[in-house]
Order: C-alpha cells, then structure tokens, then sequence
C-alpha cells in the first residue's frame, strides 16, 4: 500500500505544474499505469481524495491508462506484447528482451482551466 | 486596463502555445479563439522569454500534455545518491524481500566475512525499533537505522539524509536493507547499483510470478535458508524456471547463512563487485 506515497508524490507534482502554469481550475487528470509499474489502480483511486483534499485537484475526475509491458528481442529484433509472468519474445520466444515500456507511472495530460 | 473586464494588461500570465520546461519536456497550451484576448509577455523557468499577440484569460477549459513522471521527485534525489557513491567509487545494493525471509542474519554473516577486507556500510529500513541495527553493529560496518513509521518503503529522500552518516572515506561497498515488502519497495529507486530480490525457501517457489514487479527489476535473486528445503515441499528447479520467466539472465544464489552453505559464493560475488 504505496500507493498513499505515490498520490503525494502526483498531488504534489501536479500542484507543481498548476502553480507554473497559472492553472486555476483542473478538472481532469490522465495517468499512464504500466503493467510492471507496481502501482494498483484502485488502492491509487482510494488514497487520491484524502491527499487531494484542500488541493486543485479535489474535484478532479483521475482517467487511468493502462500501459501494457512492451519488449524489444535483441536476436529478431521485433517488439512484442508478452504477458506477465513470462517475459519472453512473442515472435521468436527468446529471452534476449529489453523491457521498453510497461514500467511508467506518468502524469499524461490534464483538462484545466486558468485564472 | 480592459474595457471588457477590467483587468490590467500585462497582470494576465495566461498563454495558449507549446512551450519547454527546463527539465526538456514540453507540453502545449491550446488556442482557443474566443473573445477575449491581450497580447503579453512572459519568462519560462529556464529563462526564455517569448511575447504572444492575443491570449485568453477568461475560464477556458483546455487539455495541457504533461508527460511527466510521477516519482520524477524521487528519481531526481535517487540519481543525485547515485552521483554521491559513484563519485566515492561506492558500490550501493539495495535489499529487497518480504519480512522473515532472513534479510538481516545474511547481512551478519556477510558482514562477519567482509570484517577487514572491504569496508562495508549499512542502512536499514523498518517501520519501528532499531533492532535490526543493532543486530549489525560492531562487525566493522557503520550502520543506520532509518524508521519509516508508516511507510512500507525506503525512499531516496531518507537514503540521502543517511549516506552522510554512514559514509567514510575508505567505505567500498553499501547494503540498503529495505522494510521487508516484495511490493512497493520495487518502486522507489534509492540510488543503489542495482536491486537484489531475497526470496526464501519457506515461502514458496512461485513468488517471483506472484510479484512481477520486484523480480523482474532485480538482477539478482538469493533463494535463502536452503537448509530447511529438506523438510519443506519445494522444487528448486521450478523456483528457478519462475525468475527466468520472469527476469531472464538474473543471477540466482542459493545459500543458507545458519549452515554457511553457499556463503562462500555470495562473498566472492560480493568481492567481485569493489575490485
């Protein structure tokens, strides 16, 4: 249950940006979630109004996107979709992967309006 | 001042255009054509100035492209622990696995056979006591207990304020123990060389699919307390199919530090690391 320090972490990045960009009023957020991100959509859900509370962001609707995990093989050179657990090469099965998308925990856009 | 609506020109900072943060992400501000418009100028953080014609500065609802990570805050502070050790020619491990699996007993014996050949410190996470450290103290290594209170994780914020403590001049080698957690301590980067997942023997062999996260971000993978598989149901070699699934090319150690079995091999591993 991170997911109360990882709320922190994006009400304070937001209000960060907010502040910068003379944004008064957010009404919605879009998260990027990856599948090996280790953030759970719902224990996030459920931490966000206690944290957001007080903030710009406490009516704010949060839009999660999932980002599946995305590998390149190094031997055929082809990026694929595996299913976590197995992490392998969908095309050739190898294992000589490199993991290139499916770990982000982002902050992907936002609905505002500004004073 | 605006006949409209009163407002100062030049007071309005509202803009509608694409622009760069300093940290290189850029995200844009949509035009959007309604009646009310200035022209003005503004400064960025980074320093770059620019005049727009006509902006908006009445509530207009407009989608902003941000891009930006949301742990960028911990990551900034984990690179900059990361630029600390390097600079001191430190090689950091940060210990990961779930409370019980024998995380600290290894660090004793680890220390015990480091005592006098490379110069070790610790930092130990828990939520409350500081038994752990206590456990680890007088075996040659500084050590640091860092007591999350509620947190379930280390962050790279605590690791910062505590390298100084531990840190020494002739220090080679750091150990990060972490709060025992095989979940969200996998996604707080703490600024280590790299992570080392302990899983023991008496949790079962199918963990490393259960937890996806921690072990397919960990190069390496001690399966602990191997002494106690003879009275146990587990099947190493399934065990070991599951990290490959899961990390392929991790680098797994069997070991049990009450028997010292497969000890000597971790030491020389460890060796390998500060030469």
């Amino acid at each position: 249950m991170h997911e109360l320090a990882l709320a922190e972490s994006l009400v304070g990045k937001i209000v960060e940006i907010s502040v910068e960009d003379n944004i008064s009023v957010i009404t919605s957020v879009t998260l990027l979630i990856g599948d090996l991100s280790g953030v759970d959509k719902d224990a996030l859900d459920f931490a966000l109004p206690f944290v957001s509370e007080g903030t710009l962001l406490e009516k704010s609707k949060f839009i999660y996107e999932r980002v599946k995990l995305q590998v390149k093989c190094d031997d055929c050179d082809k990026e694929s979709y595996p299913e976590v657990p197995i992490i392998v090469c969908t095309h050739c099965h190898s294992d000589n992967i490199a993991i290139i998308a499916g770990r982000e925990f982002v902050i992907k856009e936002m609905e505002v309006e500004s004073v | 001042m605006c006949e409209d609506c009163g407002c100062t020109e030049g007071n309005e900072k509202k803009y509608f255009h694409s622009h760069t943060h300093a940290d290189g992400t850029t995200h844009s501000h949509d035009d959007a054509s309604l009646p009310h418009k200035h022209p003005h100028e503004h400064t960025h953080s980074d320093g770059t100035t620019h005049t727009h014609a006509r902006t908006e500065h009445d509530g207009v609802s407009r989608r902003v492209q941000i891009q930006q990570n949301v742990l960028a805050k911990n990551d900034e502070v984990a690179m900059r622990n990361r630029s600390y050790l390097a600079e001191r020619g430190i090689v950091a491990v940060n210990l990961i696995s779930s409370p019980g699996s024998g995380k600290t007993m290894l660090l004793e014996k680890t220390l015990e056979q480091l005592d006098g050949k490379i110069k070790c410190a610790v930092i130990v996470g828990d939520q409350q006591t500081d038994n752990d450290a206590k456990r680890l103290k007088g075996k040659g290594a500084n050590v640091i207990q860092i007591e999350t209170q509620s947190a379930c994780h280390l962050n790279a914020t605590q690791v910062g304020e505590a390298l100084p403590k531990v840190i020494e001049k002739d220090t080679e080698l750091l150990f990060i123990e972490n709060v025992g957690n095989l979940v969200c301590p996998a996604a707080f980067d703490l600024g280590e060389n790299f992570k080392i997942a302990l899983l023991s023997v008496t949790e079962g062999e199918d963990k490393p699919v259960k937890y996806p996260v921690l072990f397919s971000d960990s190069q390496i993978v001690l399966l602990t307390k191997t002494d106690l598989v003879p009275h146990l149901d587990w099947n190493m070699q399934r065990c070991r199919k599951y990290l490959r699934d899961i990390k392929p090319g991790v680098f797994i150690f069997e070991l049990s530090a009450q028997t010292g079995d497969g000890i000597g091999e971790w030491i020389k591993y460890l060796s390998g690391l500060v030469d």
